[in-house]
């Protein structure tokens, strides 16, 4: 595995590494990797997940790019008045041109953590060249059966049930105050640059049927620190009923885990999970059968 | 801003290198050395920040990550003091080469203040040293990490087991990073208030609380006759509050002081 700098982009002002494998380690038309800021960490991410993710990924035949988009890190700002998240997909659009010029590759897979798992989404669906995403707590949509396991227990227990009563109670009278921050919230994050909102849910299972039809490879990674909105493996197939994900949908829960994968016992697992389904989607249809 | 790796090719290191902004370019360079572990992603946007304001004032900037951390070379168990110094040395090195001046001044965050003090680089002749919210005493600031630690996996009550521990029984990761038996005897043994020799014989105290082991620090470095300024801010800091260590630090006050003061020892 061997690491280079790369300015890209318009005036070459997106700063990103790319992370490569050596020539005995390479895959033969192996996906190039992208990985996407996430939230305000930049392209190191978080407790250096992204440099840990990059190099293992290459040492195992995958060309990985870590960037930073105009804005974050190490990248400066763009000028132009343009609209965040517009910008955000045309620099992600760029690292692919980049890999493409300098590594021949020609697909890809877009991976991301929270903000960066929203932005792998909106870029698969706009860009042919996406052929895998990796979502580290992407989006999620809740079923009865989500709140059965979440409610269920508590439901069971009377001092919980109470808790639960006056808890209730009292956002039932903040309402008017709630209602108006999740607002500010949703102007505010509705660019997809450091915050994400989840986009409706038909919206999702419309983009859903359009990548899968397209052959595109889905993986959900979630922590234990989002059981508060996925908490069982099927989850993602019983809010989607409609949708035949044809065996490209996998789901992962590490339920010991943190959010942003904070002990690196978790790190290692999470990477090898990652390296685990890319050779099952990507390299074993690449191999002669016997 | 120009980012490239530099150094032994086997191990190399990721810099920034950010040439002057200013029609009054003077020959004089300044080697920004980052945190480490958590706190070296908190101060990211700050030192970029600051390399820029260092820039605006006619100064040639770079910031790197040292061995095992950042974008550089190396896993974070490799890090160790010699080799946090001897990658100082190779910044100053390079950061010469690149803006092609001989001066050259210091500035240190946290422990890479501390890095930074106790670099043996004299040899490099380095102007200036700014430390920024010093680690003073390594024992307390592992004490501190460890209780943030502590706080961190005691609220995610997903952990089983959080802490993986050396054969002596302390704690080995550390906030998301391991920590190796000689980072930490390392980092253990540093107090400040016992050293006597500095990288720069000009050193700037900027803190961001007047705190006990500043005040200390201040008084130890002007009994030494080294200290040539100190300032207290109310912006940045809070290094010891559990709910500001996975967020960015903000601290243009202190910034915009560093960039005032080294832009005026420039003359």
């Amino acid at each position: 595995m061997k690491e280079k700098v790369v300015t890209f982009g318009e005036g070459k002002q997106l700063v990103g590494i790319i992370s490569e494998p050596e020539q005995h380690e390479k895959i033969e038309n192996a996906p190039g990797v992208l990985i996407l800021h996430s939230g305000m960490h930049h392209h190191v991410g978080p407790f250096r997940l992204h440099v840990v993710t990059a190099r293992r990924l290459a040492a195992c035949g995958y060309p990985v790019l870590r960037f930073d988009v105009a804005g974050m890190g190490d990248s400066p700002a763009r000028r132009d008045t343009g609209y965040d998240a517009d910008r955000t997909i045309a620099d992600i659009k760029s690292a692919m041109d980049e890999l493409t010029d300098r590594k021949g590759t020609k697909r890809f897979v877009a991976m991301g953590l929270c903000t960066g798992a929203n932005n792998a989404h909106k870029v698969a669906v706009v860009d042919d060249r996406v052929e895998g995403c990796v979502f580290l707590g992407g989006y999620a949509y809740p079923t009865w059966q989500f709140y059965a396991r979440r409610y269920g227990p508590k439901a069971l227990n009377p001092k919980r049930v109470m808790s639960l009563v006056l808890r209730l109670g009292r956002n039932l009278i903040s309402k008017s105050e709630t209602g108006k921050k999740e607002a500010r919230t949703s102007a505010r994050t509705s660019d997809g640059f450091h915050w994400w909102v989840l986009p409706p849910k038909e919206k999702t299972r419309k983009d859903f049927m359009a990548l899968v039809a397209r052959g595109v490879n889905l993986l959900f990674v979630f922590s234990g620190a989002e059981s508060n909105r996925y908490n069982y493996t099927k989850q993602m197939e019983h809010a989607f009923p409609s949708v035949d994900f044809k065996g490209r949908l996998k789901i992962l829960i590490n339920k010991d885990a943190h959010h942003a994968y904070l002990m690196a016992s978790d790190r290692d697992k999470l990477v090898s999970q990652v390296i685990g389904w890319l050779n099952e989607c990507f390299v074993k249809q690449n191999m002669p059968e016997n | 801003m120009h980012p490239y790796y530099f150094g032994d090719s086997d191990r190399p290191l990721y810099g920034v290198y950010d040439p002057p902004r200013s029609s009054a370019t003077l020959d004089e360079s300044v080697l920004l050395c980052y945190p480490v572990a958590q706190e070296y992603m908190r101060s990211h946007w700050a030192f970029r920040q600051l390399t820029s304001q260092l820039a605006k004032t006619g100064l040639h900037c770079m910031r790197f990550d040292y061995y095992g951390s950042g974008d550089s070379a190396g896993e974070s168990v490799d890090g160790s003091m010699d080799q946090w110094h001897s990658d100082v040395d190779t910044g100053l090195t390079e950061l010469k080469d690149m803006a092609g001046v001989m001066k050259v001044s210091l500035v240190g965050l946290r422990f890479g203040a501390a890095i930074a003090a106790t670099a043996p680089v004299q040899a490099h002749k380095v102007r200036n040293l700014v430390l920024w919210d010093p680690v003073v005493n390594g024992a307390a600031y592992i004490e501190n990490l460890r209780r943030l630690h502590h706080k961190m996996v005691k609220d995610h009550k997903h952990y089983k087991n959080p802490w993986s521990k050396n054969s002596n029984g302390e704690p080995t990761e550390l906030f998301g990073f391991r920590f190796s038996e000689r980072m930490l005897e390392d980092i253990q043994a540093l107090n400040l208030l016992n050293q006597k020799e500095f990288s720069s014989a000009a050193i700037f105290l900027f803190v961001s609380e007047e705190r006990q082991e500043y005040v200390e620090l201040k008084e130890h470095l002007q009994s030494l006759g080294l200290l040539r300024g100190y300032q207290v801010f109310t912006d940045g800091g809070d290094w010891e509050d559990p709910v500001a260590v996975d967020k960015a630090l903000i601290a243009s006050n202190i910034i915009r002081a560093i960039a005032n003061e080294l832009g005026r020892n420039k003359q």
